[in-house]
């Protein structure tokens, strides 16, 4: 039985999750499949690490300190399903790539992510151990020191940091400026979108890295998602506009709903 | 056996716990088996710190064994840790020196330049050559003058202005952005359970 109070919220979770569904079979089955919009920040990704390539720089990547075990997991996966074909590019020219992993049960899935796209790319001989480094477990300090480091260091020529970050956007972009790093930066964390169209080049504002996520593998039903998500912004839309004209003529219907 | 496969599996170890979660977010039936799955996680996230450790002293011992740019700071590094980690079962006085009087004051230095970042993006903002920047700036000088101390001097209209940006547009636009965010976690949820979202499971 739905807990009361909970009943609404649960009847219009269904209906968000029914509606993503719908989009992604009709997508899956070629009924309808969206045209997605191009992204900036996506298609900046094989000339920045072309440019890498011809510097005979390193590209650094970073899914801040996310891990997949707490509430910012979507947005960490997110960013770990592009950060797959950024290490393919990467591993097709053989540009190293380095990554600070801060949640020790990431290290295996970054270790094998990292592996797998220069396996992917072709040149799995250009793979290191070193290029996924541990940092200390949930130390965001350590992060954003080793971080700073390394961006200072060895001036990557690609700097990109993906998935939910904290205090380490400022350290990494803010280093990856004075380096002069090309930066493709993207969170759906409300108080960064200001530093990420400050900093970044190619930025992913709100939830563009959902949709990043989904258009960078090109499969019909992640980009039936995309579709899905716009029927469930519509649903929002239309639930804005009458809460808030029954709210202007006093009426009670919609606090009898949420108290449901 | 062979419909066995290793990311089905891992896949459905995502699923059931995400199921049972939700389930008891709605219903409230399943809470001692969630209390449970989250426990699991706890335990199963020291295990990683473990796998974490040997990472750490595989890439610093093999900086020192090739003699890698930089080796003398894994010294510092190995030193530090095993150091620490001693004194927090022989010397507990000195653990709480080091985390206290040490680590704080080496952490809060490295916090100043989230400071200094912060302060000087200002300046970095009005050399980008984007559209959205400009908005940025206004938003940022008029939270500037809305914050300071001697706004009304410089003109009264500062203070109500300021308040009608944080409270209409700005609270507005951040939740717009939230139920965006909230609809693009939905999608990638259902893309997981889906199998369709691998990302997470490496390779």
């Amino acid at each position: 039985m739905i807990l009361p109070g909970k009943r609404f919220e649960f009847i219009l979770f269904l209906v968000l999750l029914g509606l993503l569904y719908i989009a992604i079979e009709l997508s899956r089955r070629g009924i309808r499949v969206p045209k997605i919009r191009e992204f900036a920040a996506l298609q900046a990704i094989p000339e920045a690490i072309g440019r890498a390539a011809e510097l005979n720089r390193p590209v650094h990547i970073s899914t801040g300190i996310g891990g997949l075990s707490d509430e910012w997991a979507p947005m960490t996966i997110a960013a770990m399903a592009i950060l797959r074909s950024v290490v393919e590019y990467c591993g097709k020219l053989g540009v190293p790539v380095k990554y600070f992993c801060i949640r020790a049960h990431m290290l295996p899935a970054m270790q094998d992510l990292v592996r797998g796209g220069y396996v992917r790319g072709g040149r799995p001989e250009r793979y290191s151990e070193d290029m996924v480094e541990f940092v200390g477990d949930g130390q965001q300090r350590a992060l954003m020191a080793a971080m700073m480091g390394y961006i200072s260091r060895e001036k990557p020529a690609v700097n990109i940091l993906l998935g939910a970050t904290f205090y380490e956007t400022y350290i990494s972009l803010g280093c990856g400026a004075v380096q002069g790093c090309l930066q493709i930066a993207g969170t759906p964390r409300l108080y960064y979108q200001g530093i990420l169209v400050a900093l970044a080049d190619y930025p992913l504002i709100g939830q563009e890295l959902y949709a990043a996520a989904a258009k960078v593998s090109g499969n019909p039903p992640d980009l039936g998602s995309i579709a899905g998500q716009d029927y469930n912004t519509v649903v929002c839309l239309i639930l804005i506009v009458v809460t808030t004209i029954l709210a202007t003529v006093g009426s009670k219907l919609w606090s009898m709903l949420l108290s449901w | 056996m062979s419909w066995i496969r290793r990311r089905e599996i891992c896949i459905l170890l995502y699923v059931i716990p995400a199921a049972i979660i939700l389930i008891n977010h709605f219903s409230g039936s399943l809470g001692p088996v969630t209390s449970e799955i989250i426990l699991w996680a706890s335990t199963l996230a020291t295990f990683a710190i473990l796998l974490g450790v040997i990472s750490l002293f595989q890439h610093h011992l093999t900086v020192l064994a090739r003699q890698r740019r930089g080796w003398p700071y894994s010294i510092i590094l190995l030193a530090s840790f095993l150091t620490t980690f001693a004194f927090n079962y022989i010397y507990p006085t000195a653990y709480d020196f080091i985390i206290n009087r040490l680590l704080a004051s080496l952490q809060m230095a490295l916090l100043a330049y989230v400071g200094f970042y912060s302060y000087t993006l200002f300046f970095r903002a009005s050399g980008t050559k984007n559209p959205y920047v400009l908005v940025l700036l206004v938003a940022i000088l008029l939270g500037l003058f809305y914050n300071l101390p001697m706004r009304d001097v410089i003109w009264t209209g500062w203070g109500p202005l300021g308040k009608w940006v944080n409270d209409v547009p700005n609270t507005g636009g951040m939740n717009a952005l939230l139920i965006g965010v909230g609809i693009g976690t939905l999608a990638l949820f259902i893309r997981t359970i889906l199998g369709y979202e691998e990302a997470y499971l490496g390779g």
